[in-house]
């Protein structure tokens, strides 16, 4: 079964130059995210995907190997879904 | 009932001073004189004797001290022991069975959030404008902010917006800060560092004891109706010479985050559009910390120097 990542819906995503910032407005947390966190924000912003979908559209966006790209989803998936800035759910 | 048009407002047996510590009817008339599309409703403020409260149901979202927020079917509405306010887009009611802290803390929410409705957002900073272009001076009471500003404001060619609250917005596109009129508040310290100023009453500002200055009396003719916010500037008390240190727009965004979390709250209005103004005057501005050492009050044209500079590189 894949599991399902969405974003929290409490949190709320600024863009910054080369980035953006989220911000948990239960918490208060705010996370500051790099180029490439920002772009799976955005995709994530747009519905809910796995980590397969979010590594191809990595791969594609900035021209990376698949098995970078994975490396890097599954950190930054690790690092958002341990802060509460995103749910998981059976898809 | 009554609408405040001046200084002070009569309730019943009541007056309301919204000068000086809330600087609501000033704000107000501010507010009502900002650029605003077709589309943005009129404002409309009204204080009236508490009265008969209707429980709401739900859950708080936002506790201001005493007061509780909660949402309502058009808006929110904050209550205290002596104070219910009801937000709406169109209409702001304000109602007291008192005037002291809770009171004004609950009209300056009020105030804040209604601004928020008309896509205008308050920050917590000072505002100097130079040549069109302003210099947000932000951070907590005891900061440095009134110091910088005064500091700025001995340019001739600088004017003032604020030493405390200012709101910012877009008109036609581009972002733009206004200042929330108020008198200026320093301290002794601060004071004795522009000794041409002369200082009214003392009041306490949290902590902090200090003295009023009327800018329209030490700044005559120098009020800037609005300018295109360029420097951000972030003080803090140091021991070491005053030293300006550039910061990222990720590092400037939290500076402006942290004292706006109160009103950054899930089911309270216009949090969204409040983050994206603050993303975008982190974007858009140079910034700097700003550690202000001994010499800022002995030599405080060297904050003139120094915040100018910044400035002039965004040309």
């Amino acid at each position: 079964m894949t599991q399902v990542v969405r974003a929290a819906p409490r949190v709320l995503f600024t863009p910054l130059p080369d980035g953006g910032v989220l911000l948990d407005l239960e918490t208060k947390v705010y996370f500051t995210l790099n180029a490439t966190g920002a772009e799976l924000w955005s995709q994530l912003a747009r519905g809910p995907s796995d980590r397969v979908a979010l590594a191809a559209h990595l791969e594609r966006a900035f021209d990376v190997t698949a098995e970078r790209a994975r490396a890097d989803v599954d950190q930054w998936l690790v690092e958002l879904l341990r802060e509460g800035l995103l749910v998981e759910s059976a898809g | 009932m009554t609408e405040p048009s001046s200084g002070r407002s009569r309730v019943a047996t009541l007056t309301i001073d919204w000068s000086d510590e809330v600087g609501c009817a000033g704000a107000l008339d501010c507010l009502q004189r900002l650029p605003r599309s077709a589309s943005a409703p009129q404002l409309t403020w009204r204080v009236r004797p508490l009265g008969e409260r209707a429980p709401l149901e739900g859950p708080v979202v936002a506790r201001f001290g005493a007061l509780e927020a909660r949402a309502t079917d058009h808006g929110l509405r904050i209550d205290g022991p002596e104070t219910s306010v009801s937000i709406e887009p169109r209409h702001v009611s304000v109602g007291v069975a008192a005037c002291g802290r809770e009171q004004r803390v609950a009209a300056a929410v009020a105030l804040a959030l209604a601004a928020r409705a008309h896509g205008w957002h308050h920050v917590h900073a000072a505002g100097v404008e130079r040549r069109g272009r302003a210099w947000m001076i932000a951070g907590a009471s005891g900061a440095g902010k009134t110091t910088v500003a005064l500091a700025l404001l001995a340019a001739p060619d600088a004017r003032w917006l604020s030493d405390d609250a200012v709101v910012v917005g877009r008109a036609e596109g581009e972002l733009r800060v206004v200042g929330l009129p108020r008198a200026f508040h320093a301290t002794a310290t601060t004071l004795a560092s522009f000794p041409a100023l002369r200082a009214a009453e003392t009041v306490w500002d949290g902590p902090f004891e200090k003295r009023v200055i009327d800018p329209l009396v030490s700044f005559p003719g120098r009020q800037s109706l609005g300018a295109r916010p360029a420097v951000l500037v972030f003080p803090g008390i140091g021991a070491g010479p005053t030293r300006a240190r550039r910061l990222s727009p990720a590092d400037a965004f939290a500076r402006l985050l942290e004292p706006a979390a109160l009103s950054l709250v899930q089911g309270l209005p216009g949090s969204a559009g409040h983050l994206q103004v603050l993303g975008a005057l982190a974007s858009e501005c140079r910034s700097v910390a700003l550690d202000l050492g001994p010499d800022a009050l002995s030599t405080p044209q060297i904050l003139g120097d120094t915040l100018f500079d910044v400035g002039d590189e965004t040309v």
